[in-house]
Parts: structure tokens; C-alpha cells; sequence
């Protein structure tokens, strides 16, 4: 028994050597796959980790663009540096179809508005019409592009997150 | 293999038997040792693919900080989208007093920063025996950096969710406000409170901000101008019952609640109930009109004040004559509504005030919804002290959206804060034919263009309204100088979309307003303010000249009405 062992075991080598020639190329691949996914996945949870601090970063430029727009601030601002401050009087209001029967009797209804004094209509050309769509726009409006979230978000907290009542000087407290 | 050399080595075995067991020794050993590396290399294989392939163990995403938080509160927006409240994360400062080194030379580099930074107590707490002491709250990214740069051993930050407002007061008592763990407990933010931890998607209110703004800057002159202690306002859609504004003032500062004062967070529009005058002759009139009491051309004798049992009715604006139903109406005459009220009697005046909402609390989706109080029992002074709007208080709210049941073709409104689609707007019950409805209308017309609320007409937008001018009650009477005046109006009179309602408590007079201080004189200016600046914005368009007197045409009442 004991001398038929040798050759058997040389045989039991030489699968043992090709099984382990095999091993070292399917290792080396697992090796190389399983890094791969991991430095993917490492990738893909930073990518996540950014998504989410835009998103929050978009929150507070949302928050902070809400603020910008309060209704009295822009109503101060247009003051200050529009020469049209004044809310669009209902005669200043004309539709399209107006508009075009208006123009046409252009002369009839300037001598019009002379007899019945109504206040705006020699000026229901353009500027008018063009200044009341101005004011819907900055009443409603936002802009269709905010600029890159995270860059601006630090700067642009800081009037936000006072922490206390935001400083509109011309909201009268009771 | 060489069979000399094997022969060799039987031989030299053979020579050597003696060595033969202990070379099978080292054999087993050596089997042995081999197994048990085999063994170990088999587990170390096993536990590699176990790592590698099924459960890895290791963080997946191999990050070194921690994930970024994340809001847990859904925004709250106007009806436009536009942000009415919204959570962030925000840094607050803490410091772990075991790290700390130097507890004085801390708190003078954090002064740096925190100018206004109270060291007593934290000096204090700093040398307690614990781990965690708050220093700060809602650091703006600015403090936090410069924090960073002072690199103190023992301070650091926590991130805190915080709800943010971001217009104010303009919103305040509609908004409501949250607790310090982000629960509502006022307001929208109390009524929705389940919703917007759901954090689905934002809730989309009826409100127009700018209508918003618009409607407290009118109300605000109004108490600064006439002294007033508060007020109330608010616009309805009186088709979908949406609220497009709504202001009780004086308002509050919704981040800081629990400095405001009862009266302060108290809810002129939904909470308060208040007798509201002659605004109640809207519904008096409807009814009358409805049930056939009484015609457009009916008249009533309105010479005298009225004397029942000990009470007196008298008129506020006295025409001391026989009055048709319009004028009725547009002089505000009590005994003629009293006249018109015994016709129909108490039962029905209570039913028809129950159908139109008005003796049950609002079902506006607010925690701060007003009971109305009405007379212990129905009787007939009650019935005609009702008739013009004293007797029973209901709010402003409720008030509103029974207004706009009547003026709107007769159908019930349910008033809301929420938006709605046009598809989603059922028309209720009917309450009153289209006709009434019509006529109500037009009476309302008749107020601004004859009547007591000339100060609110608006050129092309044909307003139509009712004043209203009570007494507040003060003690077991009524005061003659403690007024609530109002005014409720809608627009356009001949085919309502709108109604605005203002309240003003306790006006005085001014010089400007020859000393009065009813419901024409104070609250219809406001309107009128409301409609000419807020109409454009809501998209109603004045009506074109040329159709203007068909309008006023189609408006006149078929009686003559001495505006005298």
C-alpha cells in the first residue's frame, strides 16, 4: 500500500498545481472586480451625499429667494429705481382687443377722454401696457435658472438664519 | 522512475528498518500540519467570498463624514408657488466641557464672535460634570466658519432642523407656528400637521401672497389712520370658497410666538365672533326677496324709530319716511328691516341663517374656528334685532363666505385655504334662485354708487358692498364710542368673482372723516384700496368704456331710489 502512494500523490500535485495556476487569474479578476465596485460604490454614496447637500442647499436658496420677494420689499425697491412705482390704475388696464379698436380710434378717443377726464387714457400706448406687465412679472415671478446651489448657499443664509424676526424695516410691528 | 534507484532506496530503507517508524511519524505530522493550513487556508477562502461577494460588511459607501441631514417637513406655498414656510438645517453650538481647557480663554474667543454672547451662566455650566452644553442656537454659516477658525478643542455643532417663514408676519396667523421639536401647534402648520410630516409634497394654499400683502397694508392704514385697537380682513373667491387673503392684525412675529400676547396671536377672521351690524340685512333682505315676503317695490314705513317693550330701534343714518326695500338697503335702515323680519318670523329667519352656515362654526381648515353666539332662545326681539345684525355674533369668516352663498347665483360656499383645481370646484346647494341673487346684486351696487359706501367704488370694476357699523357691547349694554365697522364688498357687481371683507375694531374718527367712524367712512376706503391695487393681480380686467353703461344697465334696480 504504502509504495503505491508516491505516484498517486505526484498525480494529486499536478491537479493541485493547475487548480492553484487557475486560482492566481480568478483571484487576481475577483480581486480587481470587487475593487472596482467598491471605489464605484464609494463614488456613488459621494455623488449621494452631494445630491442631498444641494437639495438642502437648494432648500435654503429657495428659502432665501422667498424672502427676496416679499411683496413689500419689491414694492419699495420698484419705488426707489422705477420711475412707474405706482400700482397700474384699473384705466391703465387694457386688453388686446382693446387695444386694437383704441389705436384705430386713436384721435376720437384722445377728444374722448378729454370730455369725460379720465385720468390715463392719452397714455394707453405702450409704455403703460408694457409697465403693467413688468409689475405681474416681478410680483409672481422667478427666475427659470438659479445659479450653482452650493456656492452661493453660504453667503446667501446669512440675512435668513437671523434666527429672530427678518429685518424688514417697512413691516410695521403693532 | 529509475528502478535502480528504487531498488537503491528499498535497500537502503530495508539497510535502515530501524528509521522506517520514525519516518512515518514525521509522515502523519507533516499530514497533519498540512491539513490543519489546509484547514485554515479553506476558512480564510471561505470568509474572503463571504466579505467579497455576500455580505460585506464594511460601510458600503466607504464615506469618512457623515451623511448630509435632511429636512423633515414638507414647504408650505401660495397658491403662485411661492414659499410660505420651509425647513432648514441649521448648526447650533455645543460644547463638551470634559474637552474644554481652558474654560475663560473659550468664552473670550467666542465672545469675538457672539458679541452679544451672555458668559455668566455658561461659565457655569462649563464646569459642570457633563458632556453636552448648548452655547448657541441657528448659527448662520458665516458664525459657524469663524467658530471653525478659532479651532477651540471641546466645540462643535449640531445640526438642528428649523422651520423658517420666510414673509414674516405676513402670514403669521394663517401659517401658525411650530413647537421646538417641529410639531405644529397653530394654525395651518397645527391643521396639516400629519400631511406635512408625511413630507409627500408641499401643501398648495388658496393664499395669493401678494393679495396678502396687499390686503394687511390696506387694513394697517386703516387702524394707524382711525386709531383703531385691531382689525380683519379677508378676499374669497365666491365661487370655490378658496381665501386668496386673510389678515387679523395686530399680527405676530411667527418665530417668536411665545412673546406675543393673547390678544396679539387672537384670530380676528376665524376665531373672533363679533356682531357684525348691518351687514346681516344681506341675508335678511335675500330671505325676504326669496320667500316672497316682500318685492323690490314694497315699502315700509320708516318715520319713526321703533319702540319694543323697553328697547328702541332706531336708524343710524335716519331718513324719517316711507322706504321701498332698496332703500332699505342702501340707507341701512333698521326699522325697515324690522318691518321686513316680522313678515317672515323668527323660525324661518333661523333656518334660513342655518342653511347659510352662520349658526355653526366655520368649517375653514383651521384650529382657531369661533363658535357663533346666538340668543339663548329664538324670541321676536331677538329675531328683529338679528334682522340687522345684533343679537348674534358669528366671524368674519363665516360671515364671508354666506355673503358670497348670496351673491354668487345662491349657491353654498364652503370656504377653504386650500387650492383648488377648477375641476375640483362642486357647486354646493342652492340656497336662494339666481334671481335674488341677482337682485342682491344690484342693491349692492346701489350702496356704492347711492348709498353709504360711495367710498369704495373703483372705476370699471362696478363694486357693490354693505356696510356695517355695531356697537360693541360692553358690560350688559351697548357702547356708543366702542364701534366694529366694516365693510364687505364684492366685484364685479354684475357677475361677482371676488368679495373682500374688512373689519375694524373700535375706529375713532378722525378730522378727515368729519368725526364718524361707521363702516362707510373707515372700512369701505379699504376695500376699495384692496380691489383697485389687487383686481390687475387676480387677473380681472376693468370693463372696457364702451360696455360700461350697458353694465350699469344691466345693474339698476326697476324702483326708484331717492338717494336722499
Amino acid at each position: 500500500m504504502r509504495y503505491l502512494k508516491p505516484p498517486k500523490r505526484r498525480n494529486t500535485l499536478k491537479v493541485l498545481v493547475i487548480w492553484a495556476l487557475l486560482m492566481v487569474p480568478a483571484s487576481v479578476l475577483l480581486y480587481g472586480t470587487s475593487a472596482e465596485v467598491r471605489a464605484q460604490e464609494t463614488e456613488l454614496a459621494a455623488v449621494k451625499d452631494n445630491i442631498a447637500r444641494e437639495k438642502e442647499a437648494l432648500r435654503v436658496l429657495n428659502a432665501e429667494w422667498a424672502y427676496l420677494n416679499d411683496p413689500q420689499r419689491l414694492a419699495l425697491r420698484a419705488q426707489r429705481y422705477l420711475k412707474l412705482a405706482q400700482a397700474a390704475s384699473p384705466e391703465q388696464v387694457a386688453s388686446f382687443n382693446d387695444l386694437e379698436v383704441k389705436l384705430a380710434m386713436r384721435e376720437t378717443d384722445m377728444q374722448f377722454a378729454r370730455q369725460d377726464d379720465l385720468p390715463g387714457t392719452r397714455l394707453l400706448a405702450q409704455p403703460i401696457a408694457h409697465h403693467h406687465e413688468l409689475l405681474v412679472s416681478l410680483h409672481s415671478k422667478r427666475p427659470e435658472r438659479l445659479p450653482s446651489a452650493a456656492s452661493w448657499s453660504h453667503k446667501v443664509v446669512s440675512a435668513l438664519s437671523l434666527g429672530v424676526e427678518l429685518p424688514l424695516p417697512f413691516r410695521p410691528a403693532p | 522512475m529509475n528502478p535502480s534507484y528504487a531498488g537503491q532506496g528499498f535497500s537502503s530503507i530495508a539497510a535502515h528498518s530501524a528509521v522506517l517508524p520514525v519516518l512515518e511519524q514525521a509522515r502523519a505530522r507533516l499530514l497533519l500540519v498540512a491539513v490543519v493550513f489546509m484547514l485554515g487556508a479553506f476558512i480564510i477562502v471561505g470568509r474572503l467570498f463571504d466579505v467579497m461577494i455576500f455580505t460585506p460588511e464594511v460601510d458600503k459607501s466607504g464615506r469618512l463624514i457623515s451623511p448630509p441631514p435632511i429636512s423633515t417637513r414638507a414647504d408650505i406655498t401660495d397658491r403662485n408657488g411661492e414659499l410660505l414656510a420651509t425647513s432648514l438645517q441649521m448648526a447650533s453650538l455645543s460644547a463638551d466641557p470634559a474637552l474644554v481647557l481652558d474654560v475663560s480663554e473659550t468664552l473670550r474667543k467666542l465672545k469675538s464672535v457672539f458679541p452679544d454672547l451672555v458668559t455668566n451662566e455658561l461659565n457655569k455650566n462649563l464646569h459642570e460634570k457633563t458632556r453636552f452644553v448648548l452655547v448657541r442656537r441657528n448659527l448662520t454659516p458665516k458664525q459657524q466658519d469663524a467658530v471653525n477658525r478659532l479651532g477651540l478643542p471641546g466645540i462643535g455643532f449640531v445640526n438642528e432642523e428649523r422651520r423658517m417663514y420666510p414673509k414674516g408676519r405676513l402670514t403669521a396667523h394663517v401659517i401658525g407656528y411650530n413647537s421646538v421639536d417641529n410639531r405644529g401647534i397653530a394654525g395651518i402648520e397645527h391643521s396639516f400637521d400629519d400631511f406635512l410630516r408625511r413630507k409627500d409634497k408641499n401643501l398648495v394654499l388658496s393664499l395669493d401672497i401678494r393679495l396678502q400683502n396687499i390686503l394687511r397694508d390696506a387694513l394697517w392704514d386703516g387702524i394707524r389712520n382711525f386709531n383703531a385697537i385691531g382689525g380683519a380682513g379677508l378676499v374669497m373667491d365666491v365661487h370655490s370658497g378658496e381665501v386668496l387673503a386673510m389678515v387679523s392684525l395686530p399680527d405676530f412675529n411667527p418665530y417668536e410666538p411665545g412673546k406675543a400676547d393673547e390678544k396679539t396671536l387672537f384670530n380676528r377672521v376665524t376665531l373672533g365672533a363679533y356682531e357684525m351690524g348691518s351687514i346681516f340685512k344681506i341675508f335678511t333682505l335675500s330671505q325676504a326677496l326669496e320667500t316672497g315676503a316682500v318685492s323690490l317695490s314694497s315699502s315700509f314705513d320708516c318715520t319713526h324709530p321703533l319702540k319694543i317693550g323697553k328697547f328702541t330701534i332706531n336708524d343710524f343714518h335716519p331718513q324719517k319716511r316711507w322706504l321701498n326695500v332698496p332703500e332699505i338697503f342702501i340707507h341701512s335702515s333698521n326699522i325697515g328691516a324690522v318691518h321686513i323680519i316680522q313678515k317672515i318670523g323668527g323660525p324661518a329667519q333661523k333656518e334660513f341663517l342655518s342653511r347659510l352656515g352662520l349658526t355653526t362654526p366655520s368649517p375653514i381648515e383651521l384650529p382657531e374656528v369661533g363658535k357663533p353666539l346666538l340668543p339663548p332662545e329664538w324670541k321676536d326681539l331677538s329675531m328683529m334685532t338679528i334682522s340687522f345684525g345684533h343679537g348674534m355674533a358669528v366671524t368674519a369668516m363665516q360671515l364671508a363666505s354666506a355673503a358670497a352663498s348670496i351673491i354668487n347665483g345662491g349657491h353654498l360656499v364652503t370656504p377653504t385655504l386650500l387650492k383648488k383645481q377648477t375641476s375640483e370646484v362642486r357647486q354646493g346647494p342652492a340656497i336662494i334662485s339666481p334671481q335674488t341673487s341677482d337682485a342682491m346684486r344690484a342693491m349692492m351696487r346701489a350702496v356704492v354708487t347711492k348709498g353709504t359706501g360711495k367710498t369704495a367704488e373703483v372705476k370699471g370694476y362696478f363694486v357693490g358692498g354693505k356696510t356695517g357699523t355695531a356697537e360693541k357691547q360692553q358690560g350688559k349694554g351697548y357702547s356708543k364710542s366702542a364701534l366694529l365697522s366694516s365693510f364687505i364688498g364684492i366685484f364685479p357687481a354684475n357677475d361677482p368673482r371676488y368679495l373682500v371683507l374688512v373689519m375694524i375694531d373700535e375706529p375713532h374718527g378722525t378730522k378727515e372723516s368729519y368725526g364718524f367712524a361707521t363702516g362707510g367712512w373707515v372700512a369701505a376706503p379699504m376695500v376699495k384700496k384692496v380691489i383697485a391695487d389687487g383686481a390687475p393681480l387676480l387677473g380681472v380686467a376693468p370693463a372696457a368704456r364702451g360696455d360700461m353703461k350697458t353694465i350699469e344697465e344691466r345693474l339698476r334696480l326697476p324702483v326708484k331710489i331717492s338717494s336722499e
